[in-house]
């Protein structure tokens, strides 16, 4: 079934020593190569060398400035996505569940459009207080509160009822879209474009400022559900099962939710609308080392890391010196790699 | 990875460096490379005579047909920060609305001269803008010259305009998309060049670009249909815009007025206004009504 | 140490399932939880395990409240073995095992603990399989053997420990009923309070010390298997003729059919 079965090594630590030491090294690997490509052509063994000896020139700034940031930013999405994709595919207890599910993208629409279209006529103090933090911060106070929402109907008898969340998501997304939509018809032709690009997705970000905060808001809550996987493991016996064995089962899925809703929220504030990275990557690292938690969520922590920082290098370099929106890089490489695996698994060549 | 052992003080002290470098730079006005983005901008640097000064400039600047072959940084409103920063320049000279904030918040950060310049929606900011950018590229004499010659072309052809009778009204064609029309209402520069061709928005309750019903379109009943011409080709020509399901049963549709012009030309408020004015009055009123009477004007 | 129910009532989605129950289970026996269909068996196993708390009356678990036990202590001194398990991952049958050893367990133990496990079950074979793709009386092994797993984990406790089995010959082979029962019978001599509920009154006769006959969501009767399992009370309980041959020790119970006895 899974690759890493067919390794003679099967004895459990070092399975997952050998699979999130690999993915771990592939990381790092991409971010370098991502660092080393982009729109202002570097020598980056040069630029590295020369910023750390204090010998600071045109090109260390752009990379120290904008492209390092850039990836940074990218493995922070990335790790946020997959971590959260996974954790929630084991509280859905379907392989088919993302982040959208609960609501966090299109609340974080809601808040960014919001900002976009009438921040300006509503709040104009907060606006230019905020900047350009202001979409952002909308854009999260619309995820939390689409999430919270949905967990809040959710709630029943101090149990968290899976099959509620997932039709009360169905109804906040509803909601959130036709937000959306009527936004859209009140915006001008400039604020549609940059909803637009907002919605499409993408990685730019201005200098390290906002990142000690994103990389905390996201890194803390991924890292809780790294740690764990066991639970995670046993929730999907069933919740009695996992009550039986010990797990905590509604803190457990109250914390799945909201380290869900924080990472991911902080990641779509920032970036805009992304997919597919949260649904996808998952499943690749399951069919790489098996559906054992203790491996597939910091696995896809980092390979959606990997997969975010590489997808960005493609946006920005496929059609240099534009940037396309990442989220069409997903779409265009994720969708038929997504349907392949599906095709894949059915002719069970997989 | 090299990530942690970043000091923030070093890139700093880079930043400094870098920004005492910048006016050196720039204060020899031979020496400077300008990265120009909206179409207006990079075509009135050409009419100053300072394009050799170009060393990119955006997707929308599409006149004179040189500046098409400058390297591009991307759609005005979508900047790529490398893009820009790869062509080295000295300083980018920006028409309001350019973005996004995140790049331009990335570009000021690395340190590199930002101008701004304002929308212009009338001649006599047409001729504000002009100076400016004539400061900004050290071509003070050329840029005052340009600027008396396009207000005198603009006096001329609004008093040309301003002796017509008629005021017909106008629909403005965006686009078109999944059967709605996007069309412009107030304060849009579409108003204002309508306006100053002696036109009238036949669409006035709303602002800026708003999708509309077919049955608002009929109700309305413009004298003529505009739209600029990356547009009219898209859907086929300006007889193919006039069989539109939306605009077929229009009078101005049956009666082939249907109006192309170049986006740049009419929307972009650069020193080709007055021209634009007077083409676009002798298609709404007639061309014995508006007389030709201004020598186009053309950059190198 | 005890479970014991104090006037216990239990309802679920609103209906009152359970009415005034008080019983003690003991250590080292077997008891058997038999009754017609909605008697509430599995209701009263939940309530035994901790799972649904009472709407009225107390359940005191070695002495304490379920709600003053924290759940990863509640699994060192319960297993539960319930009917069926989810799974819509490709997990292996020992994975599914090692899910049930308990989280003390140094990391270099639990494959031997998982092979015990799996051995003491006959499930040796059946360690590198994919759960999805068993049958139901498979992954029933499967759940059984998980329970022997945490039970193997928590031999070290001195205080009672319990474990409870709804209906664990559902789907079973002979061969596997026997297994398990006798393997449930083993622990309950090594010490610990099993209860069982079993729809087979035969199965229950043979291996239960102690017989709780439910009717109705109350407990109609509370003894000996010789003393449960009778004609009268049982054709009045599950309104059925029934007969009941004795063999020496053993008891059969069939059900008439036909008409006249």
């Amino acid at each position: 079934m899974s690759i890493a079965e067919a390794l003679p090594a099967r004895v459990g630590i070092s399975k997952r020593s050998l699979v999130l030491g690999t993915l771990f090294a592939v990381m790092v690997l991409a971010g370098l190569v991502a660092l080393s490509f982009g729109a202002y052509p570097v020598n980056i063994v040069r630029v590295l060398h020369s910023l750390l000896t204090d010998d600071v020139d045109r090109a260390g700034l752009v990379i120290a400035q904008v492209r390092l940031p850039r990836v940074v930013f990218g493995l922070l999405v990335g790790a946020a996505l997959g971590g959260s994709g996974a954790a929630l595919q084991v509280m859905f207890r379907n392989p088919l569940a993302d982040p959208s599910l609960i609501g966090i993208s299109s609340g974080a629409a809601l808040g960014a459009v919001s900002a976009i279209v009438v921040g300006g006529t509503l709040a104009p103090g907060f606006m230019a207080w905020a900047s350009y933090y202001a979409i952002p911060a909308m854009a999260f106070a619309g995820a939390a509160g689409a999430t919270l929402l949905i967990v809040a109907i959710g709630q029943a008898n101090g149990r968290v009822d899976v099959a509620m969340m997932l039709l009360a998501g169905i109804a906040i997304n509803a909601i959130a879209q036709s937000g959306v939509g009527a936004m859209m018809f009140l915006a001008d032709d400039q604020q549609l474009r940059t909803l637009t690009f907002w919605t499409l997705g993408s990685l730019a970000i201005a200098g390290w400022d906002a990142l000690p905060a994103i990389a905390v808001a996201i890194l803390v809550p991924v890292g809780l559900l790294a740690v764990n996987g066991r639970s995670l493991n046993r929730l999907l016996l069933g919740d009695i099962e996992a009550a039986h064995l010990g797990v905590d089962v509604r803190r457990l899925k109250r914390l799945v939710v909201l380290s869900v809703a924080l990472s991911v929220g902080t990641a779509v504030s920032f970036a805009g609308a992304i997919g597919f990275v949260g649904l996808v990557v998952p499943h690749l690292v399951r069919l790489l080392a098996g559906p054992d938690n203790r491996i597939v969520v910091p696995g896809s922590i980092l390979g959606g890391a990997i997969v975010m920082v590489m997808a960005d290098l493609v946006a920005r370099t496929a059609a240099m010196p534009e940037d396309i929106p990442i989220g069409l890089v997903l779409g265009a490489i994720g969708g038929p790699f997504f349907l392949w695996l599906l095709v894949a698994r059915k002719w069970r060549v997989l | 990875m090299p990530i942690t052992r970043l000091r923030r003080r070093q890139v700093l002290a880079g930043m400094a460096a870098t920004a005492v470098m910048m006016p050196r730079l720039a204060t020899g006005a031979g020496n400077q490379r300008i990265v120009s983005v909206g179409g207006s901008v990079t075509e009135t640097i050409y009419f100053l005579g300072r394009d050799r000064l170009l060393v990119g400039s955006d997707s929308t600047s599409s006149y004179p047909e040189a500046a098409k072959k400058l390297p591009k940084v991307g759609y005005m409103r979508n900047l790529s920060v490398e893009g820009v920063l790869s062509l080295e320049p000295t300083m980018i000279v920006l028409e309001e609305g350019a973005g996004p904030p995140v790049a331009l918040d990335s570009l000021s950060s690395v340190g590199v001269r930002m101008e701004t310049v304002a929308e212009a929606r009338s001649v006599a900011d047409v001729v504000a803008k002009i100076k400016r950018i004539a400061r900004l590229v050290g071509a003070e004499s050329e840029g005052d010259a340009l600027a008396q010659t396009v207000a005198d072309r603009g006096e001329a052809v609004g008093k040309a305009v301003a002796a017509v009778q008629s005021r017909p009204t106008v629909l403005f064609l965006l686009d078109v998309k999944d059967g709605a029309l996007m069309t412009a209402g107030r304060n849009t520069s579409v108003e204002a060049i309508v306006a100053l061709a002696g036109g009238r928005l036949v669409f006035d309750e709303f602002e800026g670009f708003k999708p509309v019903t077919a049955e608002a379109v009929q109700h309305a009943d413009p004298d003529v249909i505009l739209l600029m011409q990356h547009v009219g080709h898209r859907l086929g020509g300006e007889d193919a815009v006039a069989q539109l399901p939306a605009l077929a049963h229009l009078r101005a549709a049956q009666e082939g007025r249907v109006v192309a012009m170049d986006g740049l030309l009419l929307l972009g408020f650069g020193p080709r206004t007055p021209d634009a004015v007077q083409v676009l009055a002798r298609r709404l009123h007639g061309e014995e009504a508006v007389p030709d009477i201004l020598e186009p004007l053309r950059a190198e | 140490m005890t479970i014991s129910l104090n006037q216990v009532c239990v309802s679920l989605a609103g209906r009152q399932v359970l009415h005034g129950m008080d019983l003690t289970i003991l250590p080292g026996q077997v008891t058997a939880l038999v009754g017609p269909n909605g008697a509430g068996k599995s209701t009263l196993l939940g309530a035994l395990a901790g799972d649904v708390p009472p709407n009225r009356g107390q359940i005191f678990f070695n002495g304490r409240e379920f709600n003053t036990i924290a759940p990863k202590e509640r699994a060192l001194m319960r297993t539960v073995m319930r009917q069926s398990f989810d799974m819509s991952f490709a997990f292996l049958v020992r994975d599914v095992v090692e899910m049930g050893v308990l989280d003390h367990v140094a990391e270099r133990h639990k494959p031997a603990l998982v092979d015990r496990a799996l051995r003491e079950t006959d499930m040796t074979a059946f360690g590198d399989r994919q759960v999805t793709r068993l049958s139901g009386g498979e992954r029933q092994r499967v759940s059984f053997a998980r329970a022997v797993a945490q039970i193997r984990s928590s031999d070290h406790m001195d205080c009672a420990r319990y474990l409870f089995l709804d209906e664990p010959t559902a789907s079973l082979d002979m061969a596997y009923q026997a297994l398990i029962l006798n393997q449930a019978r083993a622990f309950a001599d090594q010490g610990l309070g099993v209860v069982v509920v079993l729809h087979d009154l035969n199965l229950a006769s043979a291996i239960a010390d102690r017989v709780l006959l439910l009717g109705d969501g109350r407990l109609v009767i509370d003894g000996r298997p010789a003393d449960v399992v009778r004609e009268d009370i049982l054709e009045r309980t599950f309104a059925a003729p029934v007969s009941v041959f004795e063999n020496g020790s053993a008891r059969h119970v069939a059900v008439r059919l036909g008409n006249g006895g």
